[in-house]
């Protein structure tokens, strides 16, 4: 479609091309005559390079909104969560056989009083992987909301005072990021493979690149 | 050694099944489908699939199994694969009829129209 | 063929989808179960009683435990963790729990159970105030299922008491 302006152009006002070039033939070529056949030229090719340009940003356009309504859905479930990462994938096997390595678990945080029970996600300050244990111990302080948080793994034969920074016996309520509410498994396994791996990361990413690239949708 | 002792070895089931598959598939993956049979194989598909979930959920609820709804799925999932991704004959009922090169020489090809409209564009110098 | 991965897509993408729909109406079919477990404990012995030299007191029990925790089981369970724990208010903590013992049932199964164990988890206060303390022993359970909403729960026993002495 886009060419088609260039060809009617050349039809309808034959004294600025085809008449020009008409006379070239005969006479000197004049600059002006030779600058319009090689400013047609330079027409053609550009009329072709903007199509492929105007469907390669199509194309980027694409990609980017897909890449950026991930994003949005993230942030907005991070929003509900209340949590900085609601989706965690647990790796190791510290709380078998209830979560096993390759299981992910939906997090949620909420005002709700930290109570003995509650398999909780926190962070030792300092390190910077967050752990999923259950509370074991709770100490509540009177008149005030600080609580005193033990946790273990349930396979694990005592508790995570040695994970603690040293001379660190609890945990507070700033240590916790959330608590696990929902469970689905096997579905990790993904992310633990790629992260093993980290050349399959790049793969599956440029698969996927060309896949949205090469389809016509 | 008769031929019926030939038939049964495991070796020569092996190649000829081998052999029956490779020719099968290629046939299968070759063959065309048209617009009518590609309908059909996606809304087979879909109500397929829909329809082994309801089972599969119905039947491992009653016999109070996880293990059995999804064992039921996965066959469903196998078996839909197997109805709809290979380009079976059952989908090529209504073939396109392509015409002829004699017929198309006969025929002129449209010619694009010469009053479209100009398009604005600064005439390059 | 450009139909035939067409195709393929599109079946794995409905398959999952569709996966993931019946992972979810089975943890939502676990709504429709009410459960009704039951459980006992009886602090058969205080072991001893005793102030740390850090002046924390702690103290050693044997208990017997049992519990009825059948009807907690759905097709979706994976396991039912449970534990036991003491309860107490003292005048610098509104609360305190300590899980005294915990266990994992794996399945219906094994879900009626009678323990008889010492506490597995020592009981230590932070400070000195177990002298007479009344406590609760508190079941808790934990139901993992094996796809989708986890939930606990738990039954309250009231009024058991530490003794007044040092043992």
């Amino acid at each position: 479609m886009v060419t088609q302006p260039y060809l009617s152009f050349e039809l309808q006002e034959p004294n600025t091309f085809s008449v020009s070039k008409k006379k070239e033939s005969r006479t000197i070529p004049n600059p002006t005559n030779a600058h319009t056949t090689m400013g047609w030229v330079a027409d053609t090719l550009h009329s072709v390079n903007s199509i492929q340009l105007r469907e390669l940003f199509n194309h980027f356009i694409t990609l980017g909104l897909i890449v950026t309504s991930a994003l949005v859905i993230w942030k907005a479930l991070i929003c509900v969560s209340g949590c900085q990462s609601p989706v965690v994938v647990v790796i190791s096997p510290s709380m078998e056989p209830g979560f096993g390595r390759g299981d992910i678990l939906f997090l949620h945080m909420s005002k709700d009083p930290i109570r003995a029970g509650d398999i909780v996600v926190y962070n030792i300050d300092g390190k910077d992987i967050p752990i999923v244990h259950r509370v074991i111990e709770v100490r509540e302080r009177q008149n005030t909301e600080e609580a005193y948080i033990l946790t273990k793994g349930d396979n694990n034969p005592s508790d995570d005072r040695v994970m603690y920074n040293p001379g660190q016996k609890w945990l507070q309520e700033h240590h916790i990021m959330g608590r696990a509410v929902g469970f689905l498994p096997y579905v990790g396994w993904v992310t633990i493979i790629m992260t093993d791996i980290p050349v399959l990361k790049y793969i599956l990413i440029g698969a996927l690149g060309l896949l949205v690239l090469t389809m016509k949708e | 050694m008769n031929s019926c002792d030939l038939l049964t070895t495991p070796h020569y089931i092996f190649k000829s099944l081998s052999a029956f598959n490779i020719i099968f598939f290629l046939l299968l993956f070759c063959l065309q489908m048209d617009w009518q049979g590609q309908k059909l194989a996606e809304q087979l598909m879909q109500i397929m699939l829909l329809a082994f979930a309801v089972i599969a959920f119905a039947s491992g609820y009653v016999m109070a199994s996880f293990q059995m709804m999804i064992l039921i799925y996965a066959g469903g999932v196998v078996l839909t694969t197997l109805l709809t991704i290979p380009n079976w004959p059952f989908f090529n009922r209504h073939p396109l009829v392509w015409l002829d090169s004699s017929e198309a020489e006969k025929h002129p090809k449209p010619q694009p129209s010469s009053n479209v409209t100009q398009k604005k564009k600064p005439v390059k110098k | 063929m450009h139909s035939f991965g067409y195709r393929a897509n599109a079946l794995l993408t409905f398959s999952i989808t569709i996966l993931a729909l019946m992972c979810a109406m089975a943890s939502l079919s676990d709504n429709f179960n009410s459960p009704t477990p039951s459980a006992q404990v009886q602090v058969l012995n205080i072991n001893w009683f005793q102030k740390q030299p850090n002046g924390n007191d702690e103290v050693s029990m044997t208990l017997n435990i049992s519990a009825d925790l059948q009807s907690l089981f759905t097709w979706n369970t994976k396991q039912v963790f449970v534990f036991l724990a003491a309860e107490y208010e003292t005048p610098k903590n509104s609360l305190n729990q300590i899980s005294l013992w915990d266990g994992i049932i794996p399945s219906k199964e094994h879900a009626k159970f009678w323990i008889h164990t010492s506490n597995k988890y020592r009981f230590i206060d932070q400070g000195s105030n177990l002298r007479g303390k009344e406590y609760n022993l508190t079941m808790h359970w934990h139901v993992m299922p094996k796809t989708g909403k986890m939930s606990a729960d738990k039954i309250v026993m009231p009024g058991y008491r530490l003794p007044v002495e040092y043992r």
